[in-house]
């Protein structure tokens, strides 16, 4: 039914677009179950979240989204920290129709701006997991990796901000690095 | 001495696993922000001058303001005058000021504050505001969780004050002392997590040390605690407390602790 109605946008939609339908988050900072647990019921308190199912062996959680709820990633990562601990890895899967990326582009889904980092130029079709770099969503020695791939200045403050003036920007809105 | 450091060389080269929820001291991590926790302390203390145990009873609610701040108020009670009853009142506060993690380690510091209020009578030279004595201690943790072991430490400074219904702090004794406390946990159960639901069982080993300033006084004490946790969620933990070094007139030199804790996301 899912294939079907996949098979169906295809066919309709001309337009590109794309949607979040869930994501792999992996926590850092714990090891003992009670703190897993405090992670699983801070995430299941974030409103666009349908469903969890958690791996306390390592520390990962598979997010389902809810259908037609905007996806807000600060939002995931609050209800991390606010258990106490961090996001080491968000990996968010995402359904493309005909969506062109390249490096330091810009692309909206589903209400939020995706800045894409250290990609080639292609078009996406079909499920692909993207992972978000921003600080605080990944180590921080992953981030001063990614850190030396850009001089952009919104990589550093998760803004616009006039290094993404090729992009229709509204400055100081929140966008999301990342990479596929 | 020698079994202790024996005892902890074991649990350095053992292959373990650790936990961090101590029985006797508390780890610079916080709980979960706005969450809520019910304890219920029962200590069997050994009354050195009377030889004879004294109950206490420290009903406490803990509170996480937000990820950084967790608040405490505490109820103490006592049957050391033979007679069960009221004794004082405890709040604590921790702030966790460094937070660095990784995936399965991470290390903290954390900053906190006790003021207690006693109303008991004060004979003993040892000081301690969480059952004893009125007065405030501000001190420092930081918790290592490295490779799946937990180390804990902590420093801090203690003074006391006059207790209330006029039990005076004697003026021959120094009302200031320096704690210092050193913790390892250990999880025994579940070897491999599946889910929430297994039940948790952790071996703790402490040690507890004061120090009276202006006086050549000390003692350092062990305290081994084994730890139950179920549902992810309640606690139940059985401790031990005793003297292996130390020169101090004390209330207590060992003693016994049960506590239960459950913790309401």
């Amino acid at each position: 039914m899912k294939n079907i109605f996949l098979a169906s946008l295809l066919l309709i939609q001309v337009n590109s677009f794309a949607q979040f339908t869930n994501a792999d988050l992996q926590a850092s900072g714990l090891t003992c179950s009670m703190c897993s647990k405090a992670i699983y019921k801070s995430l299941e308190k974030v409103s666009f979240v349908e469903s969890i199912t958690s791996d306390i062996k390592t520390s990962t959680y598979k997010i389902q989204f809810k259908k037609d709820v905007a996806v807000n990633f600060d939002d995931l990562k609050k209800a991390v920290t606010d258990a106490g601990f961090s996001v080491a890895v968000l990996k968010v899967n995402t359904l493309f129709n005909n969506v062109k990326i390249e490096n330091d582009s810009h692309i909206q889904i589903a209400g939020n701006t995706l800045h894409f980092m250290n990609v080639k130029q292609q078009t996406l079709n079909g499920y692909k997991m993207i992972t978000i770099v921003d600080k605080n969503f990944i180590p921080t020695k992953d981030f001063k990796k990614y850190e030396k791939l850009t001089t952009l200045k919104c990589y550093q403050t998760g803004k616009m901000d006039n290094c993404c003036s090729k992009a229709a920007i509204t400055k100081s809105e929140r966008i999301y690095h990342s990479t596929i | 001495m020698k079994n202790i450091v024996v005892l902890c060389l074991l649990f350095f080269t053992s292959k373990i696993k650790a936990q961090e929820l101590f029985v006797y001291t508390e780890p610079a991590s916080n709980m979960p922000a706005k969450s809520v926790g019910l304890r219920l302390s029962n200590n069997w203390m050994n009354d050195d001058k009377a030889n004879r145990i004294n109950y206490f009873l420290l009903p406490e609610i803990m509170w996480g303001v937000n990820k950084n701040l967790m608040l405490h108020a505490e109820m103490i009670a006592s049957d050391r005058t033979r007679k069960f009853g009221y004794e004082g009142w405890s709040l604590y506060g921790k702030y966790r000021f460094l937070s660095k993690d990784g995936v399965h380690n991470h290390f903290r510091m954390a900053a906190y504050a006790r003021v207690s209020s006693n109303n008991s009578h004060i004979h003993q030279e040892e000081i301690e505001i969480n059952a004893n004595n009125s007065g405030y201690e501000v001190g420092l943790i930081a918790t290592k969780l490295i490779n799946k072991v937990a180390i804990s430490a902590s420093s801090s400074f203690e003074k006391a004050n006059n207790n209330a219904n006029n039990n005076k702090f004697p003026i021959t004794h120094s009302n200031k002392a320096i704690n210092y406390t050193l913790s390892f946990g250990k999880l025994m159960l579940p070897k491999s997590y599946d889910n929430y639901k297994q039940t948790n069982v952790n071996f703790m080993i402490e040690l507890l040390g004061q120090s009276i300033v202006d006086r050549n006084k000390a003692y350092l004490d062990v305290a081994p605690s084994i730890q139950f946790i179920f549902n992810s969620q309640s606690r139940i933990d059985i401790g031990y407390r005793k003297q292996i070094a130390g020169n101090m007139i004390r209330m207590s030199s060992f003693g016994y602790l049960i506590r239960l804790e459950h913790l309401i996301f």
